[in-house]
């Protein structure tokens, strides 16, 4: 079955489904009588929270008449763990990812669908090479840099994937033959499971990969952690992970809750403009991206606002199809903050355009539409800020992808072959790529 | 998409005013309701698709529209309605997913029924592909009704669940991909 039948055959099962439901009522005045009751709720659990503070309070006040310490309101929902850079994580390494093993230098990969040979142990502690962005890279189940291989799981797929300060990793993951719902965890430097963040969420690391900023898709609490895999603070939040930034964590919010900047070190926060994505290392801008809210919503926005100032005002914006044509969304910003680095819109399929655009003033320095498409899944622009390193498509045409390389170009486009082209197994539009790169 | 404009108001609706009740609220409720009877059927089925189940999807439709009645003066004057209600629905959902121990609210009325699919009888491959749709994660399956049940662009539906339009192009994927190694497995 082609992956259009897919489609095809999934649609009309949804349309199926739905079309059996009928509606036998009025939902409007059970909407509107459940709403006047969830105000009556609310009005007397906040009469009841009320009493409490104030049977709290008064004991509280009491006794520290009489020379008791008073004991602290908790006035926010956040949570500041102390951070312990030498302990160790006491979490036994599992059978999912990072159960690693090391192999011996291995040749080019095979240029066919077989999972690769890897074998080996991991050296002690100490003696291993370290990983770095410029160096690691993922092919299929494994994790490579230099001359080391972490095997994780067998079937592995891994989505994305980021090299901490110390070495080690920060993964997501699914099983390709199993459940569809993605994984994240922190990996060791040598490759072993450290710390489990929770499934299909989302995920920030820090210029110097020293924090993770981290939200399970199944949890409504956002959690930083160190490189070692220890938990650092954590906070309740609507919000999602954006960027972090040293102690300044950046959750992303719509224009109901808007943004927030929240200091994991001292619990405290502020609040910024909606739709931050990213913010430049220096902490002086951050990003935005919306769409504009039209049926068509063929209109992505993006923006680059002073955080140094209290108003926080645009120091560019490209919005709508005269000024953002390509419909560039940011994702992070380059290593010394001249560029923002994201993708151009494609609708549909599972590929994407890589794009680069100049901070100051807003030009696209890379990618584009048409025959300016560059077809990859991951990215990131080198500390040199003028070094793309992609996992690319490289099928001709782009649609459906079939090959799969790890290239190294410049800004204009030059390009060199970092890690050999491979076969993707099933090609089609949705297909995913064997090589998957660093953020 | 199924996206259709606001209903025009209610010819001959009442704007007395009711013992307790604005003229305001009277009107705001007039409009809501119309708005509501408009478009139950298709919240409803969306509701189901979302939930997988008719008592789930009823409760998803009632606590959703009671926070879209709570700020209809505002939605009722966007130009999309029916996105910012599908948007509240999808939150919702997702937030009964987050909270295991949320009480499930019991709707005694039964508002929602389910009907003999009329289209095409339904087969054990159909039944396998509906079961796993019902067994992605809510916003995974979320992603795959929008986009293949409401037809919405990747750029629509990152808006309405409030993430990237790369995490809905990783979404889609892999539900597609895991649809094809099921059917695999079911086939062989």
């Amino acid at each position: 079955m082609t992956t259009p039948d897919q489609e095809n055959e999934l649609q009309a099962l949804l349309r199926q489904h739905a079309g059996g439901i009928e509606v036998s009522g009025d939902f409007a005045p059970v909407a509107i009588a459940r709403r006047r009751r969830d105000r009556r709720n609310r009005a007397v659990l906040g009469a009841a929270a009320a009493v409490a503070v104030i049977a709290v309070a008064v004991p509280t006040v009491w006794s520290a008449g009489r020379g008791t310490p008073p004991v602290p309101a908790l006035t926010t929902s956040s949570t500041s763990v102390p951070s312990s850079p030498s302990s160790v994580p006491t979490q036994t390494p599992s059978v999912t990812t990072g159960t690693g093993t090391v192999a011996p230098p291995t040749s080019a990969p095979p240029l066919t669908s077989a999972p690769p040979t890897a074998t080996g142990t991991i050296p002690p502690s100490g003696t291993a090479q370290v990983a770095t962005r410029g160096t690691a890279y993922a092919l299929d189940d494994t994790i490579r840099f230099g001359d080391k291989v972490f095997r994780l799981q067998k079937g592995t797929a891994v989505e994305t994937f980021a090299v901490l300060g110390n070495g080690g990793f920060v993964v997501a993951s699914h099983m390709s033959d199993g459940p569809s719902q993605s994984i994240m965890e922190i990996l060791s430097p040598g490759g072993r499971l450290v710390t489990s963040l929770g499934v299909s969420g989302t995920y920030a690391v820090s210029p110097d990969g020293s924090r993770v900023l981290a939200k399970s898709g199944d949890s409504d609490t956002v959690v930083v952690y160190a490189a070692d895999g220890s938990k650092v603070a954590q906070r309740t939040d609507d919000r999602q992970p954006g960027a972090i930034v040293g102690d300044l964590a950046y959750l992303t919010g719509d224009t109901t809750t808007g943004s927030l900047e929240w200091d994991v070190a001292t619990g405290t926060s502020r609040k910024l403009p909606a739709h931050v994505v990213a913010v430049s290392p220096d902490r002086s801008r951050a990003a935005l991206q919306w769409f504009v809210a039209t049926d068509a919503m063929d209109e992505a926005c993006w923006a680059v606002v002073d955080l140094t100032r209290s108003t926080f005002p645009k120091t560019v914006e490209r919005c709508g199809a005269g000024q953002n044509p390509t419909m560039f969304m940011p994702t992070a910003f380059s290593s010394r903050g001249t560029y923002l680095v994201g993708s151009h819109y494609l609708d549909g399929g599972f590929w994407f355009s890589a794009g680069v655009v100049r901070v100051s003033d807003g030009t696209v320095v890379l990618g584009g539409t048409g025959d300016r498409v560059v077809s990859g899944w991951t990215w990131h622009l080198g500390d040199d800020e003028s070094t793309l390193v992609i996992s690319r498509n490289t099928s001709k045409p782009l649609t459906p992808a079939a090959r799969n390389t790890v290239q190294r170009c410049t800004l204009a486009m030059d390009c060199s072959v970092l890690h050999p082209e491979i076969g993707l197994s099933n090609p089609s539009s949705f297909t995913e790529p064997r090589y998957v790169v660093p953020r | 998409m199924t996206t259709s404009g606001r209903p025009h108001r209610v010819e001959g609706a009442s704007s007395h005013t009711r013992q307790g009740m604005s003229v305001g609220n009277t009107e705001r409720e007039v409009d809501f309701s119309a708005y509501v009877r408009a478009r139950q059927t298709s919240l409803a089925r969306f509701a189901y698709l979302l939930t997988g189940d008719p008592h789930s999807a009823e409760d998803l439709v009632q606590s959703s529209l009671a926070k879209v009645y709570g700020k209809w003066d505002h939605i009722s004057t966007v130009e999309s309605p029916d996105a910012y209600v599908r948007k509240v629905m999808v939150n919702e959902h997702t937030t009964w997913w987050r909270r295991a121990w949320r009480h499930r609210e019991r709707t005694d009325s039964e508002l929602i029924r389910v009907m003999d699919p009329a289209a095409a009888p339904v087969t054990g491959h159909d039944s396998e592909l509906w079961a796993h749709v019902r067994s992605l994660a809510p916003q995974q399956r979320a992603a795959v009704v929008l986009r293949y049940y409401e037809d919405l662009t990747e750029a629509q539906t990152a808006e309405i669940l409030g993430v990237s339009v790369g995490t809905v192009k990783s979404h889609t994927s892999r539900a597609i991909s895991s649809l094809r190694s099921r059917m695999k497995e079911v086939t062989s």
